[in-house]
């Protein structure tokens, strides 16, 4: 690459910091293409379980690629605590740190980060880090719902080099193979995860080559400086005022039954955000607690999708968000808490400071989405006792908003850019057959605008399957907004149904489906918006012949009368006034 | 008098490009149209009168890159469209793979619907993973959907059942009952359109390609006549997405295959020239009015994808590898709410284009920034034909760029250039990383209005080896489908290790192959002797999913199997940049029919000497976006220079309808065909 005679220059002007941003973009794009192409589980190439992120000297995110949004924010709190640990002055270009320690990395072990440090001129410039799910990595099972204490979740590594200067610590491969159900799988997204920070290591050295090192740094500042401005003027031209919203967990998985309440506060003022989660529940005895970096990942995503949704995300943009999170309590959990499912209270603090913003920003806000992901975890074990696995997630209807109804079947916001194992590949890899896959009538909440509808698959085994089932708010339903009606039916799992071992649920550990028998995943609607008396008629007649509301929700929710003639829906006109009128 | 013609036409979103070909001398004419959005037709036949060539001399081909099927699905002028399912999946293609491209975006919509549930249908069947039949197709279910389709004024119906890759039969019996009970009916099955698995992008796939079928029949019957009507005897051909082309009566069967071959043209002339060129590793760009696309040509093959995206919806059609960027000479220059300049992917088009067209343009855009600091001479442009506003441009330059930023005019255009020309090199690095090539290996390229201007700086920033400025740029999208062949894809999943991979069963499934490939191109009255099938497998560890296309151009006597898992290792290593212990299985087997057809001869320039002092015809300054200082740049005439000459950068070569810039430090060279190479000094 030709050097340009910039060499004497340490101030970016306007074009170089437009560069610069493009390249550190594109380059965490390319990373994270690097990570995925290379990986070996269906987690992290369909579900795309992962997340990319380049990080400043001083852990301030620069740039990430379409991942995990949920990953991201917990990344930069994750690098600076895994550096920390291991100390800045044991780092050596080459190195590469591992960490599988819920309170470094804000998940649980399966979320195995790495850090990668680039030297210029002997000093840390960057870092490069990702996280990726392993499909297994140790722990009582490949994925749980009532462990206890961190030591039951999986191998725990923290901070330790799987890289010494740029060679593979063949010692820590070792402890992590002898660790894992899935070898291959496990050592796949190892070194899917090390190419990536392999190749961004070597894209940044030669940026900085060609402009210098005073020239890029001064540009990440006003990179990162321009972030923070976005945000804040936004912020300054929101009312200022204090707001609360409360949500509550269905249970910890340990203490069946007993709800696990989550309070969020947000105070906006002047050009600041503070999030709250005082009157959140203490500690869990299940695996419901979220280490922090989590806790601050899901509050910066809220403030993020509310104010700078159309530009690409960086630290500044979290500079002016602040949060109080008290110590010792499911947002803020010591060790050796469990945090299996860390992720869920997460989902649920997400949609409380969704609703918390309202009335603060009505414009901005969408209705509550189905809840929750679907995930069904799932291992068999061959006669060797060999064993195998997988996991699917599922979508769910999104909320409504001011002026358009929420979108069917589709993920929610801190999942990203997921996809669906299709169904024809869970045929062709598990031990499943898929007898349905369709959206679930009816399950958008009524509203002036409609929430989305959510999905139903029905699995068949054809095997001897163990189902580790991972359900949220399942007592819940989608709330609605401005008069917009919940929707009907949140999240489930039906194990054998239409037998008389039919077992409606949430949470399963190590559940045994046995051969022939099957399993029906069902995901909520969205929240409605606006009263559903308002609800264009049109709109509800068009609903109905597409199946998504019955004849009997368009009277009963909407007030809609319509009859059927022949092959044909009509609106009553007349029983229809006379119903909304009243 | 011309007896034996080659005709192109490359529908684009402004100009409709026509190239005729002299066969016997490699002389060719350009001229073009306005595309003629309404009907891409009228503008193809006035491309054709203003020529002024007399079809009936046409006596190989007329090939069309058109843009009939993609509009289509823009402008949703599809036809009433309707899917059966497999029952239980009606919804698959409303669903998709329900991510969210925005992912910061809590409002994001998917893409709008092209069928609405009310048309989507099932029907009572199953086939398993295997192929073999675990419910029986229920003629009664389909009668039933037949008398929905008969009632709703339906006019197309895409049939997608699942596993129908391993087994169509399913797909087959709904087709013969459909065909007897709705005959006008124009039906689609996943089986044929896409052989592969994955529900939702085959669905999608076949959906598209019903959606557009009875538009692209009528467009094709109509230009047949038209033509016709003008005394041409020869074959129409349609470029498709893959690089190659079909004769319409292909066209009309399978539609979606045409879906993406706008840009395909260039990416053909680009294979062609790799061999004359002796460059056997080109990457093509070519930088229009909107958008700057990257593709890549690697030991003379381009690129071929096996998914894409159109307008939001997943693909599984064979299709060169092209990635557009937000880098075109309309391209805007803006700057954000908190001060920051960014360039594009806004693009002010064709219309009202940039500010110095004075078509009503009024945000700076790439072209404005070119001109304000000299590399386009405003009263040269389109050789003179139209006129440059200079002036406004660098108003809209300073008011809306330079001023807020506190520079001047030509910093802030400087700026522009340099930031699109940034996204460019991201482009390339891009595509080239994510296959594990290295830009070096390869020479660029360079057409489209604006390719020619960036080229050399492209290649000096990639440390490429050369950059190519075919003769008239502008035109090479259409003047490369001269180069065209005949060419089909087709497929069949079959997933098994490779461990217990039967060679029996394996040619089995290729003679298959090969067989409708050489059937598709008998019925395209393609001689036996011009007929070259090229087979090739998706191969992958078991485990992952993305899988890798192993080429087998080797022998298979003797240990087969070990010779197939070298090459897959090969391949692999190429693409990831290591391999593993893990066992291997074969994914997907594949099969390119190939119709050759002779390629044009071109014609040789006379030699000239190797200063090219003689075309000079003047000196202007330029301000340097790249090295922002002012520069002396001395300008050229293309049409001037002769074969053998050498113009030593820094230097603007001018022709009318582009201009090549050949930076400092760097040579260009002219070669025998008048193609301009300029390499690194």
């Amino acid at each position: 690459m030709t050097k340009r005679n910039t060499a004497e220059k340490t101030k970016a002007d306007p074009i170089t910091v437009e560069v610069v941003r493009n390249y550190f973009s594109s380059t965490a794009l390319q990373m994270g293409k690097v990570l995925l192409r290379a990986s070996f589980n269906p987690v992290i190439y369909e579900m795309k379980d992962f997340t990319v992120g380049i990080y400043d000297k001083n852990y301030e995110l620069i740039s990430q690629d379409l991942g995990e949004p949920l990953f991201n924010g917990a990344l930069s709190m994750a690098t600076r605590d895994m550096v920390n640990y291991i100390g800045k002055k044991n780092l050596v270009e080459g190195d590469t740190l591992l960490s599988s320690y819920a309170f470094d990395t804000g998940s649980h072990p399966n979320d195995v980060t790495m850090v990668t440090p680039v030297f210029i001129d002997g000093e840390i410039f960057v870092y490069l880090t990702s996280k990726a799910h392993w499909m297994d990595i140790g722990g009582k099972s490949i994925y749980m719902s009532d462990s206890t204490e961190m030591y039951q979740e999986g191998l725990l590594l923290r901070s330790v080099k799987i890289k010494k200067a740029g060679v593979i610590n063949e010692e820590i491969a070792d402890i992590i193979r002898i660790n894992s159900r899935f070898i291959d799988n496990t050592i796949g997204d190892m070194n899917a995860q090390l190419a990536a920070g392999e190749y961004g290591r070597k894209m940044v050295l030669s940026l900085v080559e060609k402009y210098g090192k005073d020239v890029v740094d001064d540009a990440l500042v006003e990179v990162l400086n321009h972030g923070e401005r976005l945000t804040r003027d936004i912020i300054r031209s929101l009312p200022d005022g204090q707001w609360s919203a409360e949500g509550a967990l269905d249970d910890d998985g340990i203490n069946i039954g007993v709800p696990v309440p989550v309070k969020l506060t947000v105070t906006i003022k002047g050009d600041e955000m503070i999030f709250d989660t005082t009157g959140s529940s203490g500690m869990t005895e299940g695996p419901m607690n979220c280490p922090l970096a989590t806790t601050v990942s899901f509050i910066t995503l809220i403030a993020k999708a509310l104010l700078t949704p159309n530009y690409s995300n960086n630290g500044g943009c979290t500079r002016p968000i602040k949060y109080i999170v008290p110590e010792g309590s499911l947002f803020n959990p010591k060790p050796p808490a469990s945090v299996c499912l860390y992720g869920w209270s997460g989902i649920c603090l997400y949609a409380v400071g969704m609703k918390a913003l309202t009335e603060a920003i009505p414009d901005r806000v969408v209705a509550r989405s189905g809840n929750d992901i679907g995930c069904v975890m799932f291992y068999t074990k061959a006669s060797d006792g060999s064993m195998s696995g997988g996991g699917i997630d599922e979508c769910q209807g999104q909320g409504a908003w001011q002026g358009s109804d929420g979108t069917n079947a589709l993920c929610d916001l801190y999942v990203g850019d997921s996809c669906n194992v299709p169904g024809e590949i869970i045929e062709e890899r598990y031990p499943f057959i898929v007898e349905r896959y369709s959206l679930r009538n009816n399950s958008g909440g009524p509203g002036e605008f409609r929430g989305g509808l959510g999905v139903e698959k029905h699995l068949k085994a054809l095997g001897d399957v163990n189902l580790v089932v991972c359900q949220e708010q399942t007592k819940t339903p989608a709330w609605g907004l401005f008069g917009g009606k919940p929707s009907t039916m949140s999240m489930i799992t039906v194990l054998r149904p239409e037998t008389e071992h039919e077992w409606r649920t949430g949470k399963a550990t190590d559940y045994k489906l046995p051969k022939g028998e099957r399993m029906w995943v069902l995901t909520g609607g969205g929240g409605g918006w606006g009263d559903p008396y308002k609800r264009d008629m049109e709109k509800v007649l068009a609903d109905v012949i597409d199946e998504y509301v019955s004849i009997e929700s368009a009277k009963d929710d909407y007030g809609v009368a319509i009859k059927q003639e022949g092959d044909r829906y009509l609106i009553d006109k007349e029983e229809t006034e006379r119903i909304r009128g009243s | 008098m011309k007896e034996n013609l080659r005709v192109a036409i490359d529908t684009g979103g402004t100009f409709t490009d026509i190239v005729g070909l002299d066969e016997d001398t490699g002389e060719f004419w350009i001229g073009k149209a306005s595309t003629t959005p309404s009907n891409t037709m009228i503008g193809v036949l006035n491309a054709v009168d203003k020529l002024n060539i007399d079809l009936s001399k046409v006596k190989r081909f007329f090939v069309h890159g058109s843009t009939t099927a993609i509009n289509a699905l823009i402008e949703k002028k599809g036809v009433k469209t309707a899917y059966i399912g497999t029952s239980g999946f009606r919804d698959v293609p409303e669903i998709r793979r329900y991510n969210r491209v925005e992912i910061f975006n809590p409002k994001y919509t998917k893409p709008p619907l092209i069928v609405p549930r009310r048309l989507r249908y099932e029907v009572k069947e199953r086939m398993l993973v295997s192929g073999e039949v675990l419910t029986p197709l229920d003629p009664e279910s389909v009668y039933k959907v037949a008398e929905e389709i008969k009632k709703t004024g339906v006019k197309a119906v895409a049939v997608c059942l699942h596993h129908a890759y391993k087994n169509p039969i399913h797909e087959r019996k709904v087709r013969d009952i459909l065909n007897k009970e709705c005959p006008y009916v124009a039906i689609s099955l996943s089986s044929e359109v896409a052989k592969e698995h994955r529900e939702y992008e085959r669905s999608m796939t076949t959906i598209i390609d019903a959606y557009i079928k009875p538009v692209i029949t009528i467009w094709i019957d109509e230009l047949d006549k038209e033509l016709g009507k003008r005394g041409m005897k020869a074959e129409l051909l349609l470029t498709r997405s893959d690089g190659g082309a079909m004769k319409g009566e292909m066209g009309k069967q399978s539609p979606v295959n045409t879906l993406l071959s706008g840009p395909a043209g260039g990416v053909m002339g680009g294979m062609f020239l790799a061999s004359i060129l002796d460059m056997p590793n080109l990457i093509t760009m070519d930088m229009g009015g909107t958008s700057f696309d990257v593709s890549i040509i690697k030991n003379g093959e381009a690129k071929i994808s096996r998914e894409t995206k159109a307008e939001g919806y997943e693909l599984l059609i064979p299709n060169l590898d092209i990635r557009a960027v937000g880098a075109g000479g309309g391209s805007i220059g803006w700057i954000d709410d908190a001060g920051a300049l960014h360039v594009g992917p806004q693009s002010a088009g064709a219309d009202p284009g940039p500010v110095c067209y004075q078509k009503g343009g009024g945000e700076p855009t790439v072209t404005d920034a070119l001109v304000t600091i000299g590399y386009i001479d405003p009263g040269n442009f389109l050789g003179g034909d139209m006129k440059l506003n200079a002036r406004l441009g660098k108003e809209s330059i300073m008011k809306k760029i330079a001023e807020p930023l506190q520079m001047d005019a030509s910093e802030a255009a400087a700026g522009m250039l340099n930031i699109s020309f940034n996204h460019m090199v991201q482009a390339i690095r891009g595509i080239t990383v994510e296959r594990g090539d290295d830009p070096r290996d390869f020479s660029l390229l360079c057409y489209g209005g604006g390719g020619a201007l960036f080229g050399g700086l492209l290649r000096g920033e990639l440390d490429m080896q050369s950059a190519v400025i075919p003769n008239a740029p502008a035109n090479f999208s259409a003047w490369g489908m001269l180069t065209v062949d005949v060419r089909h894809g087709f497929s069949q999943t079959d997933i098994i290790p490779l461990e217990r991979l039967d060679k029996k069963e394996m040619n089995r499934i290729f003679e298959d192959l090969d067989k409708q490939g050489r059937e598709t191109l008998t019925a395209e009255r393609i001689a036996n002797k011009d007929i070259q099938i090229l087979r090739s497998i998706d191969m992958r560890y078991i485990g992952q999913e993305h899988s890798v296309n192993v080429h087998l151009d080797f022998s298979l006597d003797g240990d087969f199997l070990d010779k197939i898992k070298k090459a897959f290792e090969d391949t692999y290593l190429s693409v990831f940049g290591y391999t593993l212990t893990h066992p291997v299985e074969m994914v997907n087997y594949r099969i390119t029919a190939i119709g050759r057809i002779p390629n044009p001869k071109l014609r040789e320039l006379e030699n000239g000497s190797k200063n090219a002092s003689y075309a000079q015809k003047g000196v202007r300054e330029v301000f340097d976006f790249y090295t922002r200082s002012l520069t002396e740049y001395r300008i050229y005439e293309r049409s001037k220079l002769l074969s053998g000459s050498v113009v030593e950068g820094p230097a603007l070569v001018e022709e009318p309808t582009t201009v090549t810039n050949v930076p400092e430090r760097t040579l260009c060279a002219v070669d025998t065909y008048g193609h301009l190479i300029i390499s690194g000094k």
